[in-house]
């Protein structure tokens, strides 16, 4: 695997304790890639673990593969000309909640983009993601982790 | 001019959308509407139009009901959408494409807000192969979005079999290429087409042109 910079779009959510365990794992262990996180809240709590942490306007011209943990994330990151390739955790359906939207808006999203790889966090998720959009999702990721991390991410790069 | 216009309802309606291709095609000189109902009475003041076109879901509208009471419009320039106008069929743009059909069934929810329980012991599988489309109040894994009227010709070309309610979409499914289903008797299986059809551009030419 050759040196890349990846970045995580650090959510609104429960994830982000286990997101700053799992890069900084990343950090002591992996010594090849560097790490980043980009927030749009100040993250006091997590400041002093080391991690470097930037502006979320900063992402945009950000070169490297972007790690995004909602959907809201996924539609603002996808048009970033710098990014190598997405990596989407999909944590529930979220097309499930916006039965309005356009097919093909969908389709272009999850199943067109070859940019984009998911990873879904429970097997019922990778079933109802492959069965909707004929894609595989890169695999499954119950906990977020660096063992993960490195079987899923770090292997396939 | 304005004898050539037409009101559109805001609700959605299968005959409606294929009017407004048709007009934005082949018939230039019609204008159509969309207009928010309950500004109905507004919008006929402004606009004058020759022929109104409403679906069936409007006439309960508090606001249709008292413009259709009040007489002002004469009962002949309304047209209705109604279950019955299924044979009314957009062949420009529901026709064979001869598209590669790399998906099982795909399923029409208009109209459908439960699904019957032999549907969905299927949609609870691991290798679930039904797909359903266009009803936007509807929230399920499944449920994967809204669609325009030439993506359902994409939709039923790419599909082996369509599953829809009271042949609502069975006729532009069957032009398509693909099998219809109905949802409440899935084993039978319709190939053919049965119906006598009018491409909707006639229906056009007799409705807003017979009389000029």
């Amino acid at each position: 695997m050759q040196q890349n910079d990846v970045g995580f779009l650090l959510p609104d959510t429960r994830l982000i304790k286990d997101i700053y365990l799992m890069i900084t794992d990343l950090i002591d262990k992996d010594f090849k890639n560097q790490y980043v996180c980009f927030s749009h809240t100040q993250q006091k709590n997590y400041s002093k673990l080391g991690i470097p942490i930037l502006s979320i306007t900063e992402s945009k011209f950000f070169y490297g593969s972007l790690f995004v943990f909602d959907i809201e994330s996924l539609v603002i990151c996808k048009s970033f000309p710098n990014v190598k390739k997405i990596y989407y955790y999909m944590t529930d359906i979220p097309w499930k909640k916006t039965p309005n939207i356009n097919y093909f808006d969908l389709r272009n999203l999850y199943q067109e983009n070859t940019n984009i790889e998911v990873i879904t966090k429970t097997p019922n998720l990778y079933n109802v993601y492959k069965n909707c959009w004929n894609k595989q999702p890169l695999g499954i990721m119950e906990e977020l982790n660096y063992e993960n991390f490195k079987r899923l991410i770090l292997s396939s790069e | 001019m304005t004898k050539n216009k037409i009101i559109i309802s805001s609700t959605h309606s299968r005959l409606l959308d294929n009017i407004k291709i048709c007009s934005h095609n082949h018939f230039k000189y019609i204008d159509w509407y969309t207009i928010n109902i309950d500004e109905i009475f507004k919008a006929y003041d402004l606009i004058q139009p020759y022929k109104i076109c409403l679906c069936k879901q409007d006439l309960d509208k508090v606001s249709v009901k008292t413009f259709i009471e009040q007489k002002i419009v004469e009962q002949s320039s309304l047209i209705i959408d109604e279950y019955n106008f299924l044979n009314i069929v957009n062949m420009n743009v529901f026709k064979s494409y001869q598209i590669p059909r790399i998906n099982k069934y795909a399923m029409l929810l208009d109209n459908i807000d439960i699904i019957p329980k032999h549907l969905q012991i299927e949609l609870e599988s691991d290798e679930c192969k039904i797909h359903m489309f266009n009803n936007a109040s509807f929230e399920h894994a499944y449920n994967l979005g809204t669609l325009l009227e030439h993506q359902k010709a994409f939709i039923f070309s790419t599909y082996e079999t369509i599953i829809g309610k009271n042949n609502l979409y069975k006729n532009e499914a069957l032009l398509c290429g693909s099998k219809y289903i109905d949802i409440e008797s899935i084993d039978m299986v319709e190939t053919n087409i049965t119906d006598q059809l009018i491409n909707i551009d006639d229906f056009i030419k007799k409705e807003f042109y017979a009389t000029e």
